[in-house]
């Protein structure tokens, strides 16, 4: 229903103007509810997806992940594109982006609400690779989500870990030895949970389900080809 | 009387499920009246902090129409225009503004109840006049149970002595737009209660109430007239923000309710979607930092050029620009995000990616209106180390320096856009409604309109603006001037406007030609507006001539010379800013308009507006002073993509001829103040974003 308002509310205020032009999101944007309502363009030509390959990944030369939010999306590969003090930028084609601190969120932009930064203390296993016998028993982190300051709302949890199963996953064709691990967020008077798949050898993060955001479903991340400085 | 059986079971009820301790917080929906309520009688409950909503109640013999704003955290407001058959003197309907308010004093923790006090149209004829102090509290189950105490008409029925000793309450006010304040709690008192349920089917309500209301008036008319206290009704929300509601009224007829609401802080599409920031790439430490480059006109074209275009993919126009070997300054307007913080943070990152290693301070100076607002200063080495981090937020806002922009840039090392002269054309849409005439609840209409603007220079422009009414409330019953009773298209602006810069704080505009619908003339306006301070003065003068509704271009004999001195302040508190001017109105009656409005930061504004002059109480009408509410919302909230646009809908008298002013362009200090260092600290967040 709400994006039927939004496509009515769209057509009958926005009227027309000169020199306005329309982004390329936008219109992607536009295609997409307008098909949920059943009013789109059914012709339109649709892009044939590229089939992703181990050698298609390796040729590339890129640190590379596929990223899902929510139920119902498709994922959405992203490329790293920049490495700030050690917070490495990743952006889609549509230019939307995850920023990581290892294999931590730490700031969303164009996805769901913006994730403003995560603030992260030495020792977490989730933004500095550390082998899973060494993770300590807990760590602080603070979120910081848009509010009516420059610095945000800030949103602090200490985040403890429960190791599960140990086995195999497979990403592109490349199969890593695996425990599965919980990660139990609380905060004041709120909590969330993270799951990650977790290299038994190295303790890098090949699969994570990461909360960003009290407005936002969470993040889905595969590590296709993780970055290296 | 106090000890009825009804009395006694909300009572033990009520004592019994205090002791449970709590599960959730006291929510609110609403009732007929669009307040939080049960059905009829009013709860302690508090709506999300700045839920708006729109209700319409259809009971036997009246119809209310509520605007209820949850003005605080703990503050509940409501306007309301009703009508109720045969209240008027020649029994015919009347209709009646009333305005309710409501504190919350406790809220609900763990055995505590929430409990509140209010006031319902305390500001009115006095129709609804009642006062009430209620609790309630929340038990398993989804239930809700409430008890409270009223007066006046809240404490018309099965009443007690009053427990206060204020037992002599004046009958009835003088006239409508008075405060009602020699009735609070004066009086019978009565108690009042009931349950409501949020029942496990999702979106259903159910809600059972005792009134204390006998429905004197509506009685004495002939209208509605109680059979017993009680009644129930059943809630439906379809979808977030409708409401649906059907009640069984006092055992005798049946009433609905259909209510809208939003929330600006629960935008209905997500307010952050859209295209993510370019990528800021940091300078290399031993990277070329020569200047050549400055001196050469066109590298500083060609990467002018480069800067401009990518800016406009994010809807940021480059008016000019001053390229000099270490400082940069670029001068752009926003059109596009809501926040002006994301443009600037937007455009900092292409100037990153475009400058030469050698620029080492970034000058942002926002346009508005062809007039430089504000700098901000941004120094590239700290905004290197800043970009990706987890505290770049309070470090930017803390390295940036905001500043009032020089009125123009030097003339050395520039570069303006190629074209100057532009036209451009709109066609929108509107729909005016106005609620509460003196001779009818609303107005409405459908407008088309068309609107043209050649701008001649960045501060010169020709606006043009012609309206067709399409569809709504121009016939013979509708309220207003003759201009407003036309069919044909209505030439509603022809002026040529300028604006101008008379110092770095100091901004001035000037408008000659066909300033609204009903006049023409001549307009000016001054505003001192420093951007690091949080209040600010201003002057408009206009002379003005009546038009000639039978002529585009002519004009009657009346003329004079309106004008008022204006007082802008935003507190810095809740979002709350408040304005105050005072002068001369176009009848001629001098006063003032005293305006207070909670401006979210995503442009989402409430505001209610209250004028007083010296004209008599006989002239002016309808109640002894204007007073209303405007509610404008902006379009992003609404829209999967950016925009600035908004729409805006007013609850208010609108039919004296007193306290008006000319229509025409907008003031100079809306223009301004989302430019303002206290609005920037609030917005900086979206500067990374």
């Amino acid at each position: 229903m709400r994006p039927c308002i939004a496509v009515l509310l769209l057509l009958g205020l926005i009227g027309c103007s000169s020199g306005q032009g329309v982004s390329p999101l936008t219109k992607v944007i536009f295609a997409k509810v307008t098909s949920v309502v059943g009013i789109g363009d059914d012709q339109a030509p649709v892009a044939a997806p590229q089939r992703m390959t181990r050698a298609s990944i390796k040729k590339s030369g890129l640190a590379m992940l596929r990223a899902k939010v929510g139920e119902g999306t498709d994922p959405q590969t992203l490329v790293a594109q920049t490495d700030n003090g050690g917070y490495v930028m990743y952006a889609s084609q549509l230019r939307q982006s995850l920023t990581l601190r290892g294999s931590l969120v730490t700031a969303t932009r164009g996805i769901e609400r913006d994730l403003l930064s995560t603030q992260v203390f030495p020792g977490d296993p989730i933004a500095f690779l550390t082998k899973p016998a060494d993770w300590p028993k807990s760590v602080r982190r603070i979120y910081h989500l848009p509010g009516n300051t420059p610095d945000g709302e800030k949103v602090e949890v200490r985040c403890s870990f429960l190791f599960g199963d140990t086995g195999e996953h497979t990403i592109v064709e490349v199969t890593y030895p695996v425990v599965q691990v919980l990660e139990s967020c609380q905060g004041d008077g709120f909590g969330f949970e993270n799951a990650h798949l977790v290299d038994k050898r190295t303790g890098q993060l090949w699969r994570t389900r990461q909360w960003i955001g009290f407005q936002s479903a969470v993040v889905l991340i595969d590590v296709l080809e993780p970055y290296t400085p | 009387m106090v000890c009825k059986s009804w009395v006694a079971a909300i009572c033990a009820s009520f004592c019994a499920l205090l002791a449970q301790s709590a599960i959730a917080q006291t929510t609110a929906s609403h009732g007929l009246y669009g307040s939080a309520g049960l059905i009829d009688m009013p709860t302690a409950g508090v709506f999300p902090d700045g839920e708006t909503s729109w209700t319409l109640g259809d009971l036997p013999g009246s119809r209310r129409g509520s605007l209820n704003f949850q003005i605080l955290p703990k503050l509940e407001g409501t306007v309301r225009y009703s009508n109720v058959d045969g209240l008027d003197s020649d029994g015919s309907s009347s209709f009646d503004m009333s305005f309710d308010l409501k504190y919350q004093l406790v809220s609900e923790d763990g055995w505590r109840p929430a409990i509140a006090i209010g006031l319902r149209d305390f500001l009115g004829h006095g129709i609804y006049a009642g006062e009430y102090v209620v609790a309630s509290k929340t038990l398993i189950g989804g239930m809700t149970v409430t008890g409270g105490v009223g007066w006046g008409r809240l404490g018309s029925y099965n009443g007690f002595s009053n427990p206060l000793g204020l037992n002599d309450r004046p009958v009835a006010r003088l006239a409508g737009g008075q405060f009602g304040a020699n009735q609070w709690f004066r009086g019978d008192a009565a108690f009042f209660g009931g349950f409501e349920w949020d029942t496990p089917f999702k979106g259903l309500t159910m809600k059972a109430e005792y009134s204390s209301d006998a429905y004197v008036q509506e009685s004495a008319a002939g209208g509605f007239s109680p059979s017993v206290p009680y009644s129930f009704g059943v809630e439906y929300a379809p979808v977030s923000g409708i409401h649906i509601g059907a009640y069984y009224l006092n055992g005798k007829n049946l009433a609905f309710a259909l209510t809208f609401s939003g929330n600006p802080n629960d935008p209905i599409t997500n307010p952050d979607a859209g295209l993510g920031p370019a990528p800021t790439m940091i300078r290399p430490p031993q990277g070329d930092r020569s200047v050549a480059w400055a001196k050469n006109e066109k590298a500083r074209d060609k990467i002018m050029a480069a800067v401009a275009e990518a800016l406009s993919a994010e809807g940021i126009s480059v008016q000019s620009a001053q390229l000099r070997p270490k400082v940069v300054e670029i001068r752009i307007s926003n059109s596009r995000s809501v926040l002006h913080a994301k443009a600037i943070g937007r455009t900092a990152r292409i100037l990153a990616l475009a400058m030469p290693h050698s620029v080492e301070t970034f000058r942002i100076t926002m346009m508005q209106g062809g007039i430089a607002v504000s700098t901000v200063v941004v120094n590239r080495s700290k905004y290197e180390m800043q970009v990706d981090r987890p505290d770049a937020g309070l470090k930017s806002w803390q390295s940036v320096k905001i500043t009032d922009a020089k009125p123009t840039l030097g003339t050395d090392h520039l570069w303006a856009r190629a074209s100057s002269s532009r036209f451009s054309w709109s066609i929108n849409p509107s729909v005016p409604i106005t609620f509460f005439n003196p001779n009818a609840p609303v107005t409405y209409d459908l407008l088309v309109n068309f609107g043209v603007r050649w701008q001649l220079s960045p501060t010169l422009a020709i606006s043009g603006n012609i309206s067709q009414h399409v569809w709504g409330s121009t016939d013979e019953n509708a309220v207003g001037s003759e201009f407003d009773k036309t069919s044909k298209p209505v030439l509603s602006r022809l002026t040529i406007d300028k604006s101008f810069k008379l110092g770095d704080a100091v901004y001035g505009r000037a408008a000659l030609g066909l300033l609204d619908k009903q006049y023409g003339g001549l307009d000016g306006e001054v505003l001192w507006k420093p951007v690091d301070q949080n209040w600010g003065l201003g002057l408009q003068m206009t002379y003005v001539r009546k038009r000639d509704p039978d002529n585009y271009f002519g004009f009657g004999t009346f003329e004079t010379v309106t004008g008022h001195g204006s007082v802008y302040w935003d507190t810095g508190w809740n979002d709350i800013t408040a304005q105050l001017d005072l002068g001369r109105y176009v009848a001629g009656d001098w006063g003032g308009t005293l305006t207070v409005a909670r401006r979210f930061n995503n442009g989402w504004e409430v505001a209610g507006y209250m004028t007083r002059t010296d004209a008599s109480y006989a002239d002016f009408g309808e109640g002894a002073f204007d007073k209303g509410v405007r509610v404008s919302i902006p379009l992003r909230w609404t829209l999967p993509f950016e925009t600035r646009s908004r729409t805006s809908v007013t609850f208010g008298t609108d039919g004296s001829k007193y306290g008006r002013r000319v229509g025409g362009p907008g003031r100079l200090y809306a223009d301004v103040r989302d430019f303002s260092e206290q609005r920037m600290f609030e917005t900086w967040g979206a500067f990374w974003q």
